[in-house]
């Protein structure tokens, strides 16, 4: 989402740690789902081990993104994104999980290498409406 | 909290989006603080003093 940053520092910023995240997405998936191919030996656990420092990486971009911008009020609005997603995204889950547990024949299995995508697909939903409430009107 | 950001701003014949570009933060921001939604920190309201030349007292007031 496109945040309107008069500031060239912040909006540069905010470039640099989309980016950043993008190609953390990018290798998180294809290595995950690499690693879910190659069971054995030390390709499959390098690829492991990519993809959990890629998602490593993604939080650390998010996390450089809300404690390093200037513009205060944008941070508060991104860091309300990020606890609603997070707190979505572990609703979600525990529950699928429980009913999973309980009633398995009714749920897919849900493997724990999605999670961060479901994250990162609640957090763009979460930034979308928080962003929305806010969106100044003409003057 | 209470504001007189928007007469402030209409006085010196500005856009939010001018007020905007001299705080240094994004329209959204301003429009938030306009409108009460949003109470800016010292650091932000010092700024807008500053930048109004008004001590803190006549920009915002708690009642």
């Amino acid at each position: 989402m496109c945040l309107p940053i008069r500031n060239a520092a912040d909006r540069r910023f905010r470039c640099q740690c989309q980016i950043a995240t993008g190609i953390s997405l990018i290798l998180y998936v294809a290595c995950s789902q690499a690693s879910i191919r190659i069971h054995n030996g030390p390709a499959g656990l390098t690829m492991a081990g990519i993809a959990g420092a890629s998602f490593f990486a993604e939080l650390v971009s998010v996390g450089l993104l809300v404690t390093r911008l200037r513009d205060e009020f944008q941070r508060v609005l991104l860091t309300r994104s990020f606890v609603w997603a997070t707190l979505i995204t572990m609703a979600l889950t525990t529950i699928w999980g429980f009913v999973e547990l309980h009633a398995p024949r009714t749920v897919p299995h849900l493997n724990v290498i999605w999670i961060p995508m479901i994250l990162v697909v609640v957090t763009a939903g979460a930034k979308l409406f928080i962003f929305r409430q806010y969106r100044p009107e003409n003057e | 909290m209470n504001n007189r950001l928007r007469v402030l701003r209409a006085e010196r014949k500005w856009s939010q989006a001018d007020l905007a570009q001299r705080l240094e933060v994004s329209r959204q921001s301003v429009n938030a603080i306009e409108t009460g939604k949003y109470d800016p920190s010292l650091r932000l309201a010092f700024k807008l003093a500053k930048l109004f030349e008004l001590p803190l007292e006549q920009i915002f007031s708690d009642h």
